[in-house]
């Protein structure tokens, strides 16, 4: 059992380890949960305030932390991580660079999310400013900036929700754009990636709602957030599969490709149990099986994120892994 | 800047001197053109004896250290019952791929096509080390330095020989001359004759790479692609 994990996780063609499945993977639960955010917002009724909104507040907390998280990662795993400026420096260098126009995308996003806060927490966010640097307020020019997001706060989301979502897809992008890899080099991973993005974002958002901000089955937000998450899982299903087709479609070294993932060994036995049995078809049984009262229970809507949660993160490590493991 | 191959010879072992007359049907002189554009190299794999001199000289020529390699020799399984057995060889280092992936992918710029000579090198203060063109590389032929922490691999001694107006040290060091490099944009220069005169392959030419490195396949097998 040890000599065939040490064998999944050590070989030959692998160059790219774990810290990017994980750097893929928060990046995706960010994407996610702003897009989950922006959908919750939008629905408000006028009289309602988003700042006040459990899946709102946990969203906002989720979409900066986890692209800061994200960026921390890639600058650790690089080999020279105190030149990491240098990939902000020469982002235009390459303008066909993936990674580069991620980074691009990571700033305008970042920027943009930032904004995005300061509009709708702008109540709260004045009364801690108030209370700890009043200075700020009196700097000329942060009182009429503020302002000024505050008049654009419609385009800026529609911005915003245009950033996200090619967040999600740059995750599968970044691999896609590998033609080394004949199961990495397909077009249907952007897409994938965007959908268990999402999924993984309103999982995340969900559980840190419930638990930090008391966030109910009635919870404004809660049952929209249900109904979005499986037409995705679905969706996932179907991008699976077609991934899987196709590629049987393929020359001899997609052929192989699939074979050596999909049927056989470690890596496919993560991706049967976990991110299909455990990720996806648990969840959606769940939903089927269970009573309303039962779907109102905490515990329930909490195991069941967790759940989407792990089956996201396995499936970033199986195509991560697998992918790389049969070269073209 | 013309160079005759002779020249190069000069220094060399008496030894090498009596392998390259006793190749019969391969070139003796080749030339390199320092200003050219499009430099290219043949591995004639029916020449190829698998000594692994080209392996020392690089690494010597360029300061490769221990650990990692520009360049390796690949044997084959035996061909045949022993005694007779033999082996076919196969040159693993960069292709020069005139439409490279490593530096496609390259967030940095640090990996660049030299415009001058075609040659796909490093920048080794640019590079941040991301192993995105690691990963990118078809032919699995970049590593990191272990001493400067950048992305590195075959250059064609861009930064060494070739820069004194000399021949990549593995093509001078090889006994039997199993090695061919030049511009591919000079019709006069031997590796355009060779590509004339010998059936060649190129690894992984569907992947639509434009490697230029050139091989001269063993035809006792069937050629793997
Ligand atoms: S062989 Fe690899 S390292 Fe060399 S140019 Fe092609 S992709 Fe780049
Ligand atoms: S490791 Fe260096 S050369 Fe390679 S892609 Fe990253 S920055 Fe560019
Ligand atoms: S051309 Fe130069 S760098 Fe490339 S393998 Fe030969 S000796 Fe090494």
């Amino acid at each position: 059992m040890m000599e065939s994990l040490h064998h999944a996780l050590h070989f030959d063609s692998l160059v790219w380890h774990w810290p990017i499945a994980v750097y893929l993977f928060v990046l995706g639960i960010s994407s996610g949960a702003m897009c989950l955010a922006l959908v919750i917002k939008w629905k408000l009724s006028a009289q309602e305030s988003a700042a006040k909104n459990p899946l709102i507040i946990a969203a906002a907390i989720l979409v900066p932390s986890m692209v800061i998280l994200g960026l921390l990662i890639l600058i650790v795993d690089l080999t020279k991580p105190l030149d990491f400026w240098k990939v902000i420096f020469y982002q235009f260098a390459n303008p066909k660079s993936v990674m580069g126009r991620g980074v691009t995308l990571f700033l305008l996003y970042q920027i943009a999310t930032f904004a995005w806060i300061a509009i709708v927490f702008r109540e709260e966010l004045m009364a801690l400013i108030n209370r700890f640097m009043p200075w700020l307020l009196k700097t000329p020019g942060v009182l009429w900036l503020w302002n000024t997001i505050d008049k654009i706060e419609k385009p800026l989301e529609i911005s915003i929700a245009i950033l996200a979502v090619l967040l999600g897809v740059y995750t599968g992008f970044l691999l896609s754009a590998l033609t080394a890899y004949p199961l990495l080099n397909q077009p249907v991973l952007p897409l994938l990636f965007l959908a268990s993005g999402l999924s993984s974002g309103i999982a995340a958002t969900i559980i840190l709602a419930a638990i930090l901000f008391s966030a109910k089955a009635d919870t404004f937000g809660m049952a929209l957030s249900h109904r979005l998450e499986q037409p995705i899982a679905w969706a996932e299903l179907a991008l699976l599969m077609i991934l899987i087709i196709g590629m049987n479609f393929g020359g001899e070294m997609d052929k192989l490709a699939i074979e050596a993932a999909f049927w056989g060994g470690f890596w496919a036995n993560l991706f049967w149990i976990a991110v299909v049995g455990i990720g996806l078809f648990l969840p959606l049984l769940m939903n089927q099986l269970a009573s309303v009262k039962l779907k109102h229970c905490n515990t329930f809507i909490l195991s069941s994120a967790i759940l989407t949660l792990i089956g996201v993160f396995s499936l970033r490590m199986f195509i991560l892994y697998a992918g790389q493991m049969t070269p073209a | 800047m013309e160079h005759s191959r002779r020249k190069f010879l000069a220094g060399l072992a008496a030894t090498t001197m009596f392998a390259t007359v006793g190749v019969a049907g391969t070139t003796v002189i080749q030339t390199i053109t320092v200003d050219g554009k499009r430099y290219a190299m043949i591995h004639d794999e029916t020449l190829c004896i698998g000594c692994e001199a080209c392996v020392d000289a690089c690494r010597e020529t360029n300061n490769v250290p221990e650990g990692v390699s520009r360049l390796e020799i690949i044997r084959s399984e035996p061909r045949g019952e022993f005694p007779d057995a033999d082996y076919k060889f196969f040159r693993k280092s960069c292709q020069h791929c005139e439409d490279a992936p490593c530096v496609n992918v390259c967030p940095t710029g640090a990996s660049f096509i030299d415009t001058e000579t075609g040659i796909v090198d490093v920048d080794p203060d640019r590079c941040v080390g991301c192993m995105y063109c690691i990963a990118a590389c078809p032919y699995k032929v970049r590593y990191i330095d272990p001493v400067t922490k950048s992305a590195d691999k075959c250059d064609f001694c861009r930064k060494t020989n070739l820069a004194k107006g000399q021949l990549p040290a593995c093509v001078q060091v090889c006994p039997t001359q199993a090695l061919i490099f030049g511009d591919l944009n000079d019709p006069n220069s031997d590796i355009v004759q060779t590509l004339q005169q010998k059936t060649v392959y190129r690894y992984k030419k569907h992947l639509g790479t434009k490697p230029k490195m050139f091989r001269v396949p063993d035809l006792k097998g069937e050629i793997e692609l």
